[in-house]
């Protein structure tokens, strides 16, 4: 069986006046049908163009990305309007990413006007309402615009813009950041619960590890434009492999727990990275072998892979004491 | 609807500019129709005379005897015509021309911005001038060759906001769902430059009047029998210390409708730039 | 410990816009005290006040609000101060962090110059003195190569390290009481928890009273003594941090806690949540705001407002009409 979206060997370079900038770095992907996959990392470690580049809103330099076993760079015109039908895309502004001068109905209805065109406007107002009550809005909400509504029911209109066209899969790109914490547990659900009904692949790019592992049953780690770890979100954060992944974990703040003093600093520049390994400047357990040997992406278990010459050694498994 | 011109009745200064807009407007329309005189009339009896009600030459006459509040009324409504079309010219001329050139953005832009650029270092008078004696003195010249350098501006504005439209969210949205070009212009980035735009639109009305009185000043504008601002102007100059009532009407409506144009135009920009709320 | 004279005392504060449409009222009848050296955490979503007040301690309401009640700093009256007073004392004895660290440096100043300012303004140093100390604020707050950063501008920094400069700004006077408003929102999270134990190092060395607002109730766990649970823009709960996170008495604080997601809990089970929103700025409703969400609300909840009065031997307060059993 293929796989609803296969990323191969994804490398996206921007030119910055007369230096690169490599935002991705050999990414390697495999989503099923239905999966939710967590995308977890810094900023600069490339999780945002790594959704751009899946969404085609910018071409990658190297690699290619195939959708159901098709390369979508040589998509036509017909097959790249059936991908936006069946691939859409959530922004982490909720407010932003809704036209301030469309109605909420407005906003829902401009996929359905492209991608369901043979629909009569009562049909199309019929399916409008139904998706509104499925977000948790009620029809009531169709006639009001983005600004007489609060952050979490943006954010709820933007889903129901995303699902209108019955996609198969969803990109969410950091959808809980602008949020309350209350409001942040409310989307973690209705994403579930839309995915149970559904079956709706979601692909969620967060840097909220709590709510990855909530809705995720994958989680990739990404570090300068580098996977560094793959695994089943319990495993990557009951017992992660690379050291990365368990700085993450130490920097989450926990009740009853006082803060811990990470010496592990900031990111490297994205334009210099370092030699080997690109996390070694960082890391605890770095020896003379990680700044000469790229550690490549290996299969740890059936269901994980962790690109590290020590993870054998279970260098990241010990949480830091406070 | 009623909520976007909500403000409008809390903003003093612009209303009382709109009120003076539209009654300036009106006078210039039906005003004409209450004097006996027509424009180019004379009256051989009355030369250069000052204000008053005598024989209806409420603004005076001027030095053929012409009637004055006709003559300024007329150039009331020359201007204000000019400002209006030259100013529609420039909006459609300009917002096509920078709404395509900041969404295609690149090379593109590039090149249709450089085509700006080269009409912006034209000496403008030598321009008109140029315009005037290939095409003749005609009120449609001074329209052509107003808007022709009118829309450079709007241009650069629509091109500048367009290109920060370009990478909001919700136009990504709109790409990623997969809408066509023309239908994420016309619906989502039209409809939002409609705020600058129009605020700048008020702002240029003005600057236009003011250009045609100026043209007309020098001779190039509008030419005689017919009226103008400008020329009325140029003419009360030249009269200025034995009638100086020639100077006066029509500087006073031309001070009041830029004024009130300004006053639109800035409660527009307080009302529309923050965000509507 | 009431014996101790406080080194913040806010009594019955206010911030209203009544300018506004509608007029908001963001703060009601806020009571607070803060003793030399200690730490409160003022706790609350969006809108719930908490930045409202961080803001009116120091005299940076927004123009337009109106500021009303009492807050006595070391025994002055801080409400109705003189521009220039609230200016001295933001200069040398209030220090304020604002949440976006890109926003409260000026772009086009140097680093070292930033740094000095204050010193050279209200302790008139000389250039050298001044820059001494400013090396040695930098070196407190932990930025590498801290020479090389006083003649650098904000732009060259990462995130991390101008919020630790705009930190040591706000300590290079030597404050007795540092406003922090959500310090490490705008940061990443292996950053933001650097700049946590920062503040935690800060607050031992040099016995700084701090108020730290923020929407995490894990992070003011973990770094303040006392907490303050604001929601619609009056407080639901108070006292001592350890006891009211381990034990919240008000439904609020109980509910936010239970839809805070952890790395702990069991999967496969929706979140917790909490039904419905705050009201709308500018509502006022005439009972306890909470109630239309509430698990427990009965009649009287929506008819009168609960006042805010001592459940526990340790301080704690709540403003609820039936509190949870404690456990």
């Amino acid at each position: 069986m293929t796989a609803l979206l296969n990323v191969r060997n994804l490398g996206v370079v921007y030119p910055d006046g007369g230096r690169r900038l490599r935002a991705l770095d050999g990414i390697e992907l495999a989503l099923e049908a239905g999966e939710a996959l967590g995308i977890v990392g810094e900023s600069g470690s490339g999780k945002s163009t790594l959704a751009r580049a899946i969404l085609k809103l910018i071409a990658p330099t190297t690699g290619a990305i195939e959708w159901l076993g098709r390369d979508i760079a040589a998509f036509t015109a017909a097959d790249l309007t059936r991908l936006r039908r069946d691939l859409t895309v959530v922004f982490q502004d909720p407010v932003a990413s809704l036209d301030p001068r469309l109605s909420v109905a407005d906003s829902i209805a401009e996929p359905l006007i492209v991608h369901a065109p043979a629909l009569t406007a009562p049909q199309r107002s019929r399916r409008i309402d139904a998706m509104l009550e499925q977000v948790g809005l009620g029809s009531g909400y169709g006639a009001r615009y983005p600004h007489e509504l609060s952050g979490g029911q943006c954010q709820r209109v933007a889903i129901a813009r995303a699902m209108i066209t019955g996609p198969k899969l969803v990109v969410c790109d950091e959808p809980f950041s602008a949020l309350d914490v209350s409001v942040q547990a409310q989307i973690v659900n209705l994403f579930a619960e839309l995915r149970r009904e559904t079956g709706t692949a979601l692909l969620v790019i967060s840097h909220n590890l709590a709510l990855v592992r909530h809705l995720c049953s994958r989680v990739m780690v990404l570090y300068l434009g580098r996977v560094m770890e793959i695994a089943p979100a319990e495993d990557a954060f009951g017992a992660p492999l690379h050291p990365y992944t368990r700085l993450l974990l130490d920097a989450v703040p926990r009740l009853g727990h006082p803060p811990l003093a990470l010496e592990a600093g900031e990111s490297a520049s994205p334009f210099e990275p370092p030699s080997g390994c690109v996390f070694r400047t960082r890391c605890r357990h770095a020896i003379g072998r990680c700044a000469v040997e790229r550690p490549p992406l290996a299969a740890a278990g059936s269901t994980r892979a962790v690109a590290c010459l020590r993870a054998g050694e279970g260098v990241a498994r010990a949480a830091r004491a406070g | 609807m009623r909520r976007r011109w909500h403000w409008f009745e809390r903003d003093l200064a612009a209303r009382a500019g709109l009120v003076a807009l539209a009654s300036i407007a009106l006078l210039a329309l039906a005003g004409p129709l209450a004097s006996p005189w027509r424009v180019d009339e004379l009256d051989w009896a009355r030369i250069g005379v000052a204000p008053g009600l005598e024989a209806a030459h409420w603004f005076g006459t001027d030095r053929l005897g012409r009637d004055l509040f006709v003559r300024t009324l007329a150039g009331v409504r020359v201007s204000l015509a000019i400002g209006l079309l030259a100013t529609l010219v420039s909006l459609l001329i300009g917002v096509a021309w920078g709404a395509i050139a900041g969404y295609a953005g690149g090379r593109l832009e590039g090149a249709m911005m450089r085509v700006v650029d080269v009409f912006y270092s034209l000496p403008y008078v030598f321009f008109v001038i140029l315009l005037t004696v290939t095409l003749g003195r005609s009120p449609a010249t001074l329209f052509i060759s107003i808007g022709a350098v009118g829309w450079l501006t709007m241009a650069r504005v629509v091109c500048a906001q367009t290109e920060s439209l370009r990478h909001k969210e919700f136009i990504e949205a709109a790409v990623a769902a997969g809408l066509p070009v023309r239908r994420i212009l016309v619906r989502h980035v039209l409809p939002n430059l409609a705020g600058p735009v129009l605020v700048y639109a008020t702002l240029t009305v003005p600057g236009v009047i003011l250009i045609e009185s100026f043209l007309s000043f020098l001779g190039l504008g509008v030419q005689e029998p017919a009226a103008s601002l400008g020329n009325l102007m140029a003419q009360g100059t030249a009269e200025m210390e034995s009638a100086p009532w020639m100077l006066l009407a029509p500087c006073a409506f031309l001070v009041a409708i830029v004024l009130a144009l300004g006053f639109v135009g800035d409660g527009l920009r307080d009302h529309l730039d923050p965000r509507e709320r | 410990m009431s014996a101790e004279a406080p080194l913040l005392a806010v009594l019955g504060v206010g911030v209203s816009f009544p300018g506004a449409r509608p007029p908001v009222r963001a703060l009601a009848d806020v009571e607070l005290r803060l003793l030399a050296g200690r730490s409160l955490g003022l706790v609350g979503e969006s809108g719930a006040g908490k930045s409202q007040l961080a803001l009116a301690i120091p005299g940076l309401s927004a123009p337009g609000a109106v500021v009303e009640g009492s807050i006595r700093f070391c025994g002055e009256e801080l409400i109705n101060a003189s521009p220039a007073r609230l200016r001295a004392l933001r200069g040398r004895h209030i220090g304020f962090i604002a949440q976006d660290p890109q926003a409260a440096l000026a772009p086009h100043l140097k680093v070292g110059t930033q740094l000095t300012e204050t010193l050279r303004s209200h302790h008139a140093l000389d250039a050298r003195a001044a820059r001494a100390a400013a090396l040695q604020m930098l070196e407190r707050v932990q930025v590498p190569a801290p020479a090389a950063r006083l003649g650098q501008y904000p732009h060259e920094l990462s995130g991390g390290l101008r919020q630790r400069v705009s930190i040591a700004i706000a300590l290079i006077a030597s404050p007795s009481l540092l406003i922090a408003d959500e310090p490490t929102t705008a940061l990443d999270v292996t950053v933001e928890a650097g700049i946590r134990a920062l503040f935690l190092k800060l607050r031992q060395e040099l016995k700084l009273a701090l108020v730290l607002v923020s929407h995490d109730l894990a992070v003011v766990g973990g770094l303040c003594d006392e907490i303050l649970v604001l929601y619609a823009g009056r407080v639901v709960e108070s006292g001592p941090a350890a006891a009211v996170l381990k034990d919240p008495r008000h439904h609020y604080t109980a509910a936010l806690a239970a839809a805070s997601a952890t790395l702990e809990a069991p999967l496969g089970l929706p979140l917790a949540t909490i039904a419905g929103s705050q009201p709308a700025p500018g509502v006022e409703l005439a009972g306890c705001a909470f109630a239309p969400r509430c698990p427990a609300a009965a009649a009287r909840c929506h008819a009168e407002r609960p006042p805010l009065a001592s459940v526990a031997a340790g301080g704690a307060r709540v403003a609820c009409h039936f509190p949870r059993a404690s456990a």
